[in-house]
């Protein structure tokens, strides 16, 4: 299977770039990556969801208690956005709220009841009126943030960890090799997927028990039941960071150019090699953005607007 | 244009056309300077190449073994009359045929902190040793080496013989006697003279006054003794009365006590006391074989030859030394068992024959070929040997100033008395005072018949013969040497060279001792007096130790002395140490205050002594000697011919000819480098030419090109013929591997001075030098190697004890700690680049950073090209790469198709940004050469101006 992580990228970024890992220029690994993850948030983030086609799209169900009206915004929401406000009834029904004006809220009735409106209040929503019962669920379609890229190593001085086996039944992983530094039950965990996709299939696990009885193969029990679609492979992470891209591979390319671009301009200063960087990256973008839009062919095309992202 | 050519001329040669600034060559070893002021070419690491043709890297040659395990660490390879010789483990000299070792001497120990030093003159071989200058003359020789420079004669003693002869009545001639070696090379070396041989025609019988009348024609002698004539003897009158004129007469014997001749005149008595000696005698000298001689007659041609001066003028005339040889012997076994021969001198004095070369006419007695100087080193200069940091052998001169008493004995101990030392140290030979002589029972005879000056060089003679009868057991040997202008009674006693017992010279030392009887008081310088407590008579009674002695003690109240006493003999009542005289009571009785225990001493082994130590004869160590030897003669060394340049304290480390001068080099600050100039004794000169150039490594002077290249203080040096010091200061390509030299000193400098060597390779204009590597290493295990051609160093991580340039193969012979020697392969072909076994040569190279002209600012490398020139069988090579960015060595694995031309090679990811790029290259394969003139690269930059869009 072609490599998908961040080692791949890394060479990618570095051969792009003509990096060498290099802490004394501001090119070493870690700098890499915390440089590609903001071009991952921001570029190749926007670049996809400017394609309208669900990437990075999640639904954040929480149930409406009785007079509790504020609840907070997912926190891996991107921008702190969320795409609607919907309620769903204890008959399976949804209704979107709507958005009023706080400064309106005293001319309104506010007797506890089903909630029919709702406001932004710092990072969270708030619905109105205040409900005065249960059964129903608050719903919250937002754009999901991709983790933090971290170097795919493993071992106990590496990043993350390589599910070796699981039992569902016990809630527990076994790695494929000593635990991390620092992958502690103090810590919380994500589970990301290791084939395209890369999806996060759990966030911010909660673990009660490291086993190191076999140091080379460390058990983690987790207090939830594991996910259904855990598998052997898939990644134990640090909650909201991944040893690869979230991002379609054909995207990696872009990301990793973007990467050069800002290497090159940043600590790098390479002016003559920057400008051919950002004609590459235009070439890929101009390349790649085509075959992936739409995501389904068989849909009307949708315009995108190439000056979307680099400003020029 | 080869890729070389071009890279020296860009690099070095043409101010005017400058340099690409992407063009990098080779101008070797660069360790000194800081990289900033490096030129491109400049290298960090060097190992296994030379640079012969300028600006082109090449593998060096390797080295096959030639002789395996000779048994020791080979300390010196030579190179003697086509033949290699290696001086191997702590003192074995052997040649190598064909690889196959024999041994010639096993006793060939250098001296100590230095390594043997050789040098050819006339056909022999030189060489220093701890025991001295010894010689080889043919390397087909059994023999082994022999101690260079001619015997010392030994003593020696005569009388007159027969009843007729040359030597008039009452006359005396002297003899002087030297010793001849022939060598292998048909030279013949002469020793010093021995010491002047008396023969005197003595009157043999007197008759008193009255006892000598006339009868008629018929004179009747009544001798007062015996007097030994025959019939016929032709006998001289010495008389001063005139009724009996002196003059020869023929003399008829009546009896024992009496005899007669004729002579007319009246009849009469004698009134005075009549002498009579034969008319003319003959003389028999005994001449004592030195044990050198007798050591090595059976190999080596030793002979004697006496030389006599003319008989004196008048009755108390002293016979010149103007001597004329007389005899010539080469000793028979028999001599040599009985340790001396004995002949019978009938020459007439008009056939005397040639002088004695230390004749008054001739060179002087100051021209005496005394034994040869222990060296540290020699050289040949000017037609002579010259011998640096030398020691001459332990010499006492005593003054007999009057006759000392029947029954003194003095003692010669083999080593000094120490103030401390209060046990009994005459352990080596002991000499009695006695009426008469005894050589078996080492009894010199006390004269009293004569007047005192003939008693007392009587008495010395007697005291130098019996010495030198026991010379071997005590090695030492003595000479009569008051001349004819001297006070008698001198006796000069050495010790004696020629035993050959290993002695070390530098701590050698022996000490004269009185240790009874009145011996100190009758010589100068005084020597320490022992008193012989008797046992019976010396007691202690409260804490008052009332001593008797066994002669007049002749001590005085408040004289502190010394008690020793045999340790097998201790008295635990009478412990040893210094004592101070309490009382005398009388001659032979004194007191000293000690507390103990009532008691009478148990036996007579305690002597008291003198605390002065006098008498005293130690090595005349000459650290800052330069001995030289007549011309022609490299084993003539008289005592005068010699310089002392500087301070005695200082060695003078290592003496080398260059041209028209010999260049000493010495150690210490301040003393620096001398420069003997001339053309013979006769006009040698040394003066100081530079101070400063204070020496390293001995054994690292070495002739190329011109010049001595020496290992010293301020790295190496060169010394041209006049004398003017070449340093990194006026030559600056010399001092481009200080650093690493001044490193090496601060670490490990003993070790640099006991081990590192080195070899002028003339043909290939390298001086290579060998370097230990460490503290606490026993070899040198690599060499810096310094090209005259492209002035370049190199550096070779191989290691080497000894070596030699082989002058008529002209290959590089490596002596090793493991005691195999190698020899350089140079057929000239790929094969030459392996090394022992097939072993491969790891050429391992690294540049100075490159920089691109600008060192501070960040660099985009794309590509580097190799440029190879004549790699011919070269099938490939790691690049390495590191910068200041990423520090680690990488390396890329790079195939060569052709032997010339650039080969490209890509950077490594991680060194690709960099404001210093540091670029190697590596090949450990045998049998390929690599050879390479530089690298090119491609870069971009500088590119760390910050951009903003």
């Amino acid at each position: 299977m072609p490599d998908f992580t961040t080692t791949a990228l890394l060479a990618s970024i570095r051969r792009r770039a003509s990096a060498p890992n290099a802490s004394r220029l501001g090119t070493s690994s870690d700098v890499l990556l915390a440089m590609a993850t903001e071009e991952l948030w921001g570029e190749v983030s926007a670049l996809l969801r400017g394609l309208r086609a669900g990437f990075f799209r999640t639904d954040y169900s929480v149930a409406l208690a009785s007079g509790t009206s504020e609840y907070p915004v997912p926190p891996r929401a991107i921008a702190g956005a969320v795409g609607d406000v919907l309620v769903v009834g204890a008959d399976g029904k949804e209704r979107s709220l709507d958005e009023v004006d706080p400064s309106q809220l005293p001319e309104l009735d506010s007797t506890p009841g089903r909630p029919w409106a709702y406001y932004f209040q710092d990072d969270a929503v708030v619905v109105f009126p205040e409900p005065s019962g249960s059964g129903e669920t608050l719903k919250l379609p937002y754009f999901r943030r991709c983790g933090a890229l971290v170097e795919a190593s493993t071992g106990s001085s590496g990043k993350v960890g390589v599910i070796a086996s699981l039992n569902a039944g016990a809630k527990t992983v076994t790695l494929t090799a000593a635990q991390p530094t620092g992958f502690t039950t103090a810590q919380r965990y994500d589970f990301i997927g290791h084939t395209p996709g890369f999806k996060t299939l759990g966030m911010d696990l909660v673990v009660t028990n490291v086993d190191v009885s076999t140091p080379a193969a460390p058990v983690f029990t987790f207090q939830a039941d594991l996910p259904a679609a855990l598998a052997a492979g898939n990644y134990l992470c640090l909650a909201q960071e991944s040893p690869v891209p979230q991002v379609p591979p054909e995207f990696h390319q872009i990301l990793a150019q973007a990467t050069a671009v800002k290497c090159l301009s940043g600590p790098l200063g390479d002016r003559q090699a920057l400008a051919e960087a950002k004609d590459e990256l235009k070439r890929l973008k101009a390349e790649l953005l085509p075959p992936v839009e739409p995501r389904n062919e068989g849909e009307p095309e949708v315009l995108v607007n190439p000056y979307f992202f680099g400003g020029e | 244009m080869k890729w070389a050519a071009l890279l020296a001329i860009l690099l070095c040669g043409c101010p005017d056309m400058g340099v690409p600034d992407n063009v990098v060559g080779v101008l070797g070893l660069w360790t000194d300077p800081n990289d900033l002021s490096a030129p491109r070419g400049a290298l960090h690491k060097a190992d296994n190449i030379v640079i012969q043709r300028p600006g082109v890297a090449e593998t060096r040659r390797g080295f096959t073994t030639w002789a395996t395990a000779l048994g020791g660490a080979v300390n010196r390879l030579i190179d003697w009359k086509d033949t290699v010789l290696a001086h191997y483990g702590a003192s074995t000299l052997a040649k190598i045929v064909g690889g196959v070792k024999t041994n010639l001497d096993t006793a060939i120990t250098p001296p100590s902190g230095h390594r043997v030093r050789f040098q050819e003159m006339g056909g022999s071989l030189y060489m220093t040793t701890e025991a001295g200058v010894k010689k080889l003359d043919l390397v087909t020789s059994s023999a082994g080496a022999v101690l260079a420079g001619g015997p010392k004669a030994v003593g020696g003693y005569g009388s007159p013989t027969g009843s007729t002869g040359f030597l008039t009545a009452l006359r005396s001639v002297a003899y002087r006697v030297v010793w001849t070696l022939r060598d292998g090379n048909d030279r013949f070396v002469t020793g010093a003279p021995s010491h002047r041989i008396v023969v005197r025609n003595e009157a043999v019988a007197s008759s008193d006054a009255g006892q000598t009348s006339r009868a008629g024609t018929t004179v009747t002698v009544n001798t007062a003794a015996a007097h030994g004539l025959s019939n016929g003897d032709v006998v001289y009158v010495d008389s001063d009365d005139a009724n009996f004129p002196a003059g020869n007469v023929t003399v008829t014997v009546t009896d024992p006590d009496t005899f007669t001749y004729t002579q007319a005149g009246s009849a009469t008595s004698s009134t005075v006391a009549i002498s009579f000696a034969y008319a003319t005698r003959n003389a028999s000298v005994t001449v004592p074989i030195p044990h050198l001689v007798s050591l090595k007659a059976g190999s080596y041609d030793y002979f004697a030859e006496v030389f006599r001066a003319e008989q004196t003028q008048d009755e108390d005339g002293v016979p010149s030394d103007e001597l004329y040889k007389v005899y010539e012997y080469l000793p028979n076994a028999a001599d040599r068992s009985a340790g001396s021969f004995t002949f019978t001198d009938t020459t007439p004095e008009l056939a005397l024959g040639e002088p004695l070369y230390t004749s008054p006419s001739q060179e002087g007695l100051e021209a005496a070929n005394e034994p040869l100087p222990v060296a540290k080193d020699l050289a040949a200069f000017g037609r002579s040997m010259w011998y640096a940091n030398t020691a001459r052998v332990p010499r006492l001169l005593l003054q007999f100033n009057a006759t000392p008493s029947v029954g003194t004995v003095y003692g010669l101990s083999a080593s000094r008395l120490e103030a401390d030392d209060f046990e009994m140290v005459i352990a080596g030979l002991t000499l009695t005072a006695a009426a008469s002589e005894n050589i078996p029972l080492t009894q010199f005879q006390v004269f009293t018949a004569g007047t005192a000056s003939q008693n007392i060089e009587n008495t010395a003679r007697s005291f130098v013969k019996v010495l030198n009868a026991n010379a071997v057991a005590s090695g030492l040997l003595a000479q009569y040497v008051s001349g004819p202008d001297d006070s008698p009674g001198r006796v000069l006693i050495e010790r004696n060279i020629d035993t050959e017992l290993g002695v070390v010279f530098e701590t050698e030392s022996f000490q004269l001792v009185a240790v009874y009887g009145n011996g100190a008081r009758v010589l100068s310088p005084v020597p320490p007096q022992f008193r012989q407590a008797v046992g019976a008579s010396t007691t202690r009674v409260g804490s008052t130790v009332t001593v008797t002695t066994s002669d007049a003690h002749g001590y005085v109240v408040g004289q502190q002395v010394a008690l020793v006493v045999d340790p097998g003999d201790a008295d635990p009542n009478f412990p040893a140490g210094l004592k101070t005289i309490a009382t005398t009571p009388s001659s032979t009785t004194f007191t000293y205050t000690e507390a103990g225990n009532a008691a009478t001493l148990a036996n007579d082994f305690h002597y008291f002594r003198d605390t002065h130590l006098g008498g005293i004869a130690e090595t005349e160590v000459r650290k800052n000697g330069w001995y030289y030897s007549k011309s022609d003669e490299p084993e003539s060394v008289p005592l005068e011919n010699a310089f002392f340049p500087g301070n005695p304290d200082k060695q003078l480390l290592r003496s080398v000819r260059l041209g028209t001068s010999l260049f000493g080099f010495k150690e210490g600050k301040g003393e620096g480098l001398w420069r003997a100039t001339g053309t013979g004794p006769e006009n040698f000169d040394v003066n100081q030419v530079d101070p400063t150039c204070e020496l390293i490594g001995p054994d690292t002077v070495a002739e190329l090109d011109g010049t001595l290249f020496a290992l010293t203080r301020k790295g190496v040096v060169r010394v041209t013929e006049s004398g003017l010091v070449v340093d990194s200061k006026v030559e600056p390509t010399l001092g481009l591997v200080l650093t690493d030299l001044l490193t090496l000193f601060a670490a490990a400098l003993s070790e640099v001075k006991s081990y590192a060597h080195a070899v002028a390779y003339e043909t290939e204009g390298l001086y290579v030098l060998w370097l230990p590597t460490a503290a606490g290493v026993t070899t040198a295990g690599q060499a810096y190697v310094y090209s005259v051609k492209a002035k370049a160093w190199t550096k070779w991580t191989r290691a080497a004890h000894s070596a030699l340039i082989h002058p008529t193969e002209d290959k590089l012979y490596l002596g090793l700690s493991n005691g195999n020697v190698s020899q350089e392969r140079k057929a000239r072909a790929a094969s030459d680049h392996q090394d022992e076994s097939g072993a491969a040569i790891a050429v391992d190279m690294e540049w100075a950073p490159f920089t691109g002209g600008t060192p501070g600012a960040l660099k985009h490398w794309r590509e580097v090209a190799f440029q190879l020139q004549d790699a011919t069988g070269l099938t490939g090579f790691n690049a390495t790469f590191a910068t200041e960015v990423s520090t680690s060595q990488e390396t890329q694995a790079v195939t060569v198709e052709a032997a010339d031309g650039p080969v490209r090679v890509g950077i490594p990811e991680d060194k690709l940004r960099s404001s210093r790029l540091t670029v190697g290259l590596e090949r450990s394969v045998a049998q390929e050469k690599v050879s390479v003139a530089g690298f090119t690269v491609l870069f971009n930059g500088p590119t760390s101006q910050r951009v903003t869009k």
